[in-house]
């Protein structure tokens, strides 16, 4: 089930694709999108997981980037097979009590789309993370995986050690 | 937001072709390595000082392991109340002085004593991460407690 945030069935959504898992559609809420930007040089942090690729300055914050393939999927295709990205999401998370944001590259033909209340259940080609996905539905014939950004902040957090 | 009420004065080191910065008042010494040089520093000029082990910072940060020290490097004695560490970078620049309005605080995803940095400046050169040396000193003990020198009491 897809709710909107008055709780009613039915919901706005940004689909994309990811570098790195090219047959996997993926989408999170409007509400929750910021931004779909170009980005400036990512600084590496060090000490952090791989799947986290740095920091960017957005808009006057530093920004959290990760690479959401190698984040939600050990079998995501390896460099240097993957595609680029051809823009950045920049999406708002909740960390404990606050908001922050987070930012990875989607390759281009991202799309807006209204999700039923009711969508039938998909199967992923891949594993993922369970805590990273709410749940995988067929939309427009395509199986999309609903991202758990509140669930990948956990892994982001704990992966830390 | 780093708790630096104003301007911030610090030191530009490059690790791995990436800059850093350390806050000066937390920067005891600057010494130029060469081949050969033992892997240890002292904290000052005066007989007696403790001998500080060099950690190459190159190493602990991205885990790429120098086989040989390339000329030139530099290692930078970082001194905080009761304790010092000693690490090698790549390079170093001149001190800068960076405003309130280019010091950005880490984003909530990272606020984790793991990762030993205060905030993120923004430079000509991009983000620069700020080291908390506090955190840094931590982390070495973490790793081996001998990195790190514990001072005499009134030392700087």
């Amino acid at each position: 089930m897809v709710h909107d945030n008055n709780g009613r069935g039915g919901a706005r959504l940004l689909q994309f694709k990811v570098p790195g898992l090219p047959d996997v559609a993926m989408a999170v809420t409007l509400q929750e999108v910021l931004e779909v930007t170009d980005l400036s040089a990512v600084a590496r942090v060090p000490f952090a997981p791989p799947f986290l690729t740095g920091v960017v300055e957005w808009r006057g914050r530093v920004v959290t980037v990760v690479d959401m393939a190698d984040l939600l999927c050990k079998d995501a295709l390896q460099r240097p097979y993957r595609a680029a990205g051809a823009y950045y999401l920049v999406a708002k998370v909740p960390v404990g009590d606050r908001l922050d944001a987070l930012a990875w590259s989607i390759v281009s033909g991202a799309s807006m789309l209204s999700a039923p209340s009711q969508a039938p259940q998909a199967d992923l080609p891949h594993e993922f993370l369970p805590q990273g996905i709410y749940a995988a539905v067929t939309l427009s014939e395509t199986p999309v995986a609903l991202l758990n950004l509140t669930g990948i902040v956990a892994h982001l957090k704990s992966a830390a050690g | 937001m780093p708790d630096y009420p104003s301007t911030l004065h610090y030191l530009p080191i490059e690790v791995s072709g990436q800059l850093f910065a350390i806050p000066m008042l937390e920067v005891a010494a600057i010494r130029q390595l060469g081949r050969g040089d033992a892997p240890v520093v002292s904290m000052g000029q005066e007989a007696r000082q403790p001998a500080i082990p060099i950690v190459d910072l190159q190493s602990l940060f991205f885990g790429v392991s120098l086989s040989d020290i390339e000329e030139p490097a530099y290692v930078i004695v970082i001194s905080i109340p009761a304790f010092a560490c000693a690490v090698l970078v790549d390079g170093v620049r001149p001190a800068r002085l960076a405003e309130p309005a280019d010091q950005l605080a880490m984003p909530l995803t990272l606020t984790n004593e793991r990762y030993p940095f205060r905030g993120v400046l923004r430079t000509p050169e991009g983000l620069v991460l700020i080291i908390d040396s506090r955190l840094l000193i931590e982390e070495l003990r973490r790793i081996k407690p001998d990195l790190i020198v514990e001072k005499a009491h009134g030392s700087r």
